[in-house]
């Protein structure tokens, strides 16, 4: 804590020193019309040509030397403000601005607030929500993640599946931040829907390069996802039902201005339509059966301003899948009656909680001091019952048997923004996480008089981290943002720690024309122990011990960056990565192993990726979308894997090509385009087949020749084939119509539109004594449909410009 | 069984999603190989197998190489060409390997070139004693059905590993003998449900119910290792039981534990394949050494009655 005051007593110092003739202009930009704070909207002096943005929570702070500026307030798809000042002393100024169409989510097509020519920072990208709305997708169901896997450098894994392999990293290397809360497992059904309902986000921005030093923890991308803080003007919401699940959202003031709570929930539906026709089905067979699956989330916030200065918040998320099967079979003999009960439930999930107090110091300093909460669960039980009834006794015998993993993190972390001058934008900050990791305890219990559980104790650790950077502005061409990331994992009496500098800058040629380049280095000090090519529930979160250390990425990137006549954006970006103490089981290990030897059973290795992306995007008119392409490359290398030598990553992919178009016809119509390439992944198949030698220590007296032979696979060399390439075209189309105080939008899409059979396994199958390679494929042509009302935003305010 | 459940329902899933399409996938062929089997040790002939390899989708029988000219060299000396017997089976006339040399076997003929292998015998390492005690044991096999409490034997084997990379595979068997009209029958059961909780243990074949594992965490010391078998196992009071100590070379041990491995996870299509270690040069199989020494102790079965 003593360190903290030292530092902000020199940032005072600093203050003093730069502002005896300047002049600070600071406060909050907000929406007009749910009051939202409004992230990355531009604040600008058209006099001085200097200017600043909103950081997270809409705050921004502008240091001047003048008397009069010209401030110039924008956010793409809102009417810029434009208001001259005349400076006397320090001023606060909150703006509210309004969208073009108040209907805001219709039209907002793009974002272009900070300008991604001008910023210091590259590979970083924001996600633009409306395109996760207006694009089609599988079975309907809106997904942030599936619409971020349509970005260059973004690989989506398997068929419908909305994991993220980032620059050539693993699934398990993305820090997905919900409200600052890590959130450790992403994943619905097995991983084709993501646990974020986009109707509670406010704002997506995702990192694959040239992380900022305030980031840390993962290799290979940061997500950052803000929930919405709840409409502080009025009640409105919005209703939807989609083919697998119906959300509602809430959200409005409590008291006007000050106090206000958003509340969102999801929840599929297959098992209540599935139920009938399950027990059917099973009646059939003379079982009496129930089975079911299901996932829900809940998104809560809440948001109080005692004033200017001073905002609290609470936000909460709340997801699970649950399986549940219940049989129940019975049968009488001999005048016995005999009654079996099998209840099987499963189910996963992840709570993530955050309290966060925002506190403006003074007109430069902005704080923001968070407590979080973060648990990711996994559970499956069995329990049976075994009723005998002779005459009027019944004996019953009950065994239950549950298994339970997870993680459990606990941090605390205060985050400061210091804008001394519009040259410079400070942040620094720290925070300790106190991890509780469970890998996996069964427990038993027979009747009442046997009770045992089986596994690991629960593994305890301490991460701590500090951060400085600072977003510089050198001159009119030269900006950088250079930071460093100080952190420390401490476990099982071993204390791990790591310096990582993070530069990242930026060369204006023209107006219309940056390069840039960057250089980090990541840590990371948890694994996830993945024991299957999909993305798989029991997939176990670890930390690092004394035998297995931390993961470490070092990335370089070069980018140019262009603007087209106002209308276009064009980048490139090449990078080259480094990765080393990557882990991987054991081959053969894992799949149905416990996890209490886990260090013995996974090796560890190193891997690079390297690659180019091009992103062509418009973002401005009737039609917006972007191109994306890939070319990229990801190897690994494991002593005691693959023989030692170096293989290709599972995800591999040379080529991936991405096109995300949607075109407004007019008000009440706009379509969505969504075509994918890729090439296909990796995959390790058998070129030959021998006998091999099973051994037998045994003689046989009537015949000393016989061999015990057994069949043996020749795979040359691990991932060294590519299945069949992978291409789908997906349509969409949304009628949005006005309807008594609100408006509704009609959503009509096409997965898959020429129903490609793209592979999801390849397997050889003898079939009337002919060996085959034969291709499973998951989502043909899918139909979707969507419906959705939006209630509370006045319609006689429409008028578009 | 968690892992399990959540793959049959994925698997559930897929069927009822999927779709099966026989895919025309050109896996390429650089022809075949000559395939060497062969485990030898210092108390018998030395045997080897040639067979010749498919290709994947080849359906045909494998082929056994009958005319091939197999040559033996110990120490880098020539010592014989092995007789062909049958089946594609050599195997030398007189000559026995010993313990602590290396061997070298080379074959060819017509329409393969030269393959060889090198491998050697391992010395024998003796046990010194092993102790029997009744014993719970709560497995922890993963399985969530099985996890109940078992009587059971533990044999705790104590021997001493000489120092250098050895590598053991622990085996056990019981004689079960019985009376039927006046003659008297033995047989040898293996037996295939050994349990274990000592951490040295680097895996459980399941083919061969045996234990395999290096002396990485106990180089140069003496052992005392435990290993548990039910009860129910044995029948008869004074059962003898056979404990087979072998000293593997680390061919050996590499290509059994990635065969049980590959066993273990064919037919999954989620699963990572495993290649299986290969000592052959310019061919495929394994040519591996070792040396077995065994200790017989008698536990008390539980008697069992069958009832007509």
């Amino acid at each position: 804590m003593r360190v903290i005051f030292v530092i902000l007593g020199l940032f005072c110092l600093v203050n003093i020193s730069f502002s005896q003739k300047n002049l600070t202009i600071s406060g909050y930009v907000t929406d007009k019309n749910s009051g939202e704070k409004m992230i990355n909207a531009s604040v600008y002096d058209a006099y001085t040509m200097k200017g600043t943005i909103t950081n997270e929570y809409g705050f921004y702070s502008l240091t001047l030397n003048a008397e009069k500026v010209k401030l110039m307030i924008s956010y793409v798809g809102y009417k810029t403000i434009e208001k001259e000042v005349e400076l006397t002393g320090n001023v606060a100024l909150n703006f509210k601005i309004s969208s073009t169409i108040d209907l805001a989510e219709v039209t907002i097509i793009g974002h272009k607030n900070e300008d991604p020519i001008k910023a210091s920072q590259m590979g970083i990208i924001e996600i633009p929500l409306q395109k996760v709305k207006s694009l089609p997708v599988l079975l309907g169901e809106k997904d942030i993640i599936k619409t971020i896997q349509l970005l260059p450098g973004v690989q989506s894994g398997s068929e419908g599946t909305s994991g993220l392999y980032v620059r050539g990293g693993g699934p398990d290397q993305n820090l997905i931040l919900l409200d600052g809360v890590p959130v450790y497992n992403a994943d619905h059904l097995f991983g084709f829907f993501s646990v974020f309902n986009p109707d509670a986000i406010k704002n997506v921005t995702l990192i694959k390069g040239g992380y900022p030093a305030r980031y840390g923890g993962r290799l290979s991308s940061v997500l950052d996802i803000r929930m919405k803080d709840g409409n502080n003007q009025q009640l409105s919401g919005e209703v939807s039902i989609g083919l697998i699940a119906s959300k509602l959202t809430l959200e409005g003031p409590i008291i006007k201005d000050k106090t206000s709570f958003i509340v969102s929930a999801r929840r599929t539906y297959v098992d209540v339509l599935a139920l009938p026709i399950i027990k059917a089905a099973a009646a059939s067979s003379g079982v009496k059966t129930s089975a079911g699956y299901y996932f829900y989330d809940l998104n809560l916030k809440l948001n109080h301003k005692f004033s200017d200065r001073s905002h609290l918040y609470l936000s909460s998320y709340i997801g699970d899948d649950r399986l549940y099967v219940k049989t129940n079979t019975d049968y009488t003999y001999d005048n016995v009656y005999f009654e079996d009960i099998m209840k099987m439930k499963m189910g996963w999930g992840n709570i993530t909680s955050a309290l966060r107090w925002n506190y403006k110091i003074n007109d430069k300093l902005f704080s923001n001091s968070t407590l979080t909460y973060s648990r990711y669960n996994f559970y499956v039980g069995n329990e049976m019952i075994n009723n005998t009834t002779e005459g009027n006794v019944t004996n019953s015998m009950e065994t239950s048997v549950v298994y339970d993993s997870g993680i459990d993190d606990v941090t605390g972390k205060i985050d400061f923004d210091y804008l001394p001058n519009p040259n410079h934008y400070i942040r620094f900050g720290m925070g300790n996480t106190y991890h509780s990791f469970n890998p996996g305890i069964t427990y038993i219990k027979y009747m009442s008089d046997f009770e045992t559980s089986i596994g690991s104790d629960n593994i305890r650790a301490n991460e701590m981290y500090s951060y400085i950077e600072d977003d510089i502005n050198i001159n009119t061409q030269l900006k950088a943002n250079v930071g460093l990331h100080l952190s420390g994992f401490y476990v099982n009496d071993k204390f791990y720690k790591s310096i990582q500098p993070r530069i990242s800058s930026r060369y204006m040629v023209n107006e219309d024309w940056s390069v840039k380049a960057a250089f980090t280095k990541m840590d990371q000090y948890v694994h996830l122990l993945t024991s299957s090519k999909i993305s798989m529930p029991t997939d176990l979160w670890l930390p690092v011990t004394d035998k297995i250390s931390p993961q470490t990425a070092y990335q370089y990137a070069v980018g140019t960056f262009h603007n087209i006549k106002n209308k276009f954006d064009f980048s490139f970006e090449a990078y080259f990565k480094t990765m080393s103490n990557l882990l991987e089981y054991k081959e053969g290990a894992g799949l149905f192993s416990q996890a209490a030897s886990w260090e013995d059973k996974v090796e560890m290795g190193k891997g690079w990726a390297y690659g180019g992306e091009f992103l062509f995007q418009k973002n401005e008119g009737r039609t917006t979308g972007w191109i994306g392409y890939t070319l990229s490359w990801s190897m690994r290398q494991f002593d005691n894997l693959n023989f030692g030598e170096t293989f290709p990553y599972r995800y591999d992919r040379r080529h991936d090509i991405s096109v995300a178009i949607t075109h407004k016809i007019n008000d009440h119509v706009d379509i969505g385009v969504v075509w994918v390439f890729g090439t296909g992944n990796a995959v390790s198949l058998a070129v030959e087949q021998y006998m091999g030698n099973q051994f037998f220590d045994y003689k046989d007296p009537y015949n000393d020749d016989y061999f015990y032979y057994t069949d043996v696979d020749y795979y040359k060399s691990r991932n060294d084939f590519r299945m069949p390439s992978y291409h789908r075209l997906d349509l969409g189309i949304n009628f949005h119509k006005e309807i008594k105080k609100g408006h509704r939008t009609l959503s009509i899409g096409i997965y898959n539109v020429y129903n490609r059979k793209n592979p999801f396994f390849l397997n050889f199958e003898n079939q009337n004594g002919h060996t085959n390679l034969v291709q499973y494929s998951l989502f043909p042509f899918i139909p979707s449909l969507y419906y959705s009302i939006k209630f509370g935003k006045k319609s006689e305010e429409i008028n578009i410009e | 069984m968690k892992s399990k459940n959540v793959l049959l329902l994925i698997l559930f899933l897929i069927t009822i999603f999927s779709c099966r399409k026989i895919i025309d996938y050109k896996i390429p062929d650089s022809g075949r190989k000559l395939v060497v089997n062969s485990f030898f040790n210092s108390e018998d002939t030395i045997k080897i197998n040639l067979s010749k390899s498919l290709h994947i989708l080849d359906d045909a029988e494998y082929e056994f190489i009958n005319d091939a000219v197999v040559s033996i060299y110990e120490d880098d000396q020539f010592v014989e060409n092995l007789t062909f017997t049958s089946n594609g089976n050599y195997t030398s006339n007189y000559f026995i390997p010993s313990q602590g040399k290396n061997y070298k076997i080379v074959a060819w003929n017509d329409d393969f070139d030269e393959v060889s292998a090198i491998d050697y015998v391992p010395n024998s390492v003796l046990i010194n004693s092993v102790d029997t005690a009744t014993t719970t044991f709560v497995s922890q096999n993963g399985t969530l059905n099985n996890t109940i409490e078992e009587n059971v034997y533990e044999f705790n084997i104590n021997f001493d590993d000489p120092s250098g990379d050895n590598y053991y595979m622990i085996k056990m068997q019981y004689i079960y003998k019985y009376q039927y009209e006046g003659e008297t029958f033995t047989y040898l059961y293996d037996i295939y449900d050994l349990k274990y909780n000592d951490v040295i243990i680097e895996k459980f074949l399941s083919n061969q119910g045996a234990v395999i594992f290096s002396d990485d965490l106990f180089e140069g010391e003496n052992l005392n290792l435990s290993l548990f078998v039910s009860k129910y196992n044995f029948y008869t009071l004074q059962t003898p039981v056979i404990i087979s100590l072998y000293s593997i070379s680390e061919a050996f041990y590499k290509y059994s534990i990635s065969l049980d491995e590959q066993q273990n996870v064919a037919g999954n299509p989620f699963a990572e394949p495993v290649q299986v270690y290969n000592n052959v040069t310019d061919g495929y199989g394994i040519f591996a050494g070792y040396s077995v020494e065994k200790f017989t102790v008698f536990v008390d079965g539980e008697e069992t009655y069958y009832i007509e």
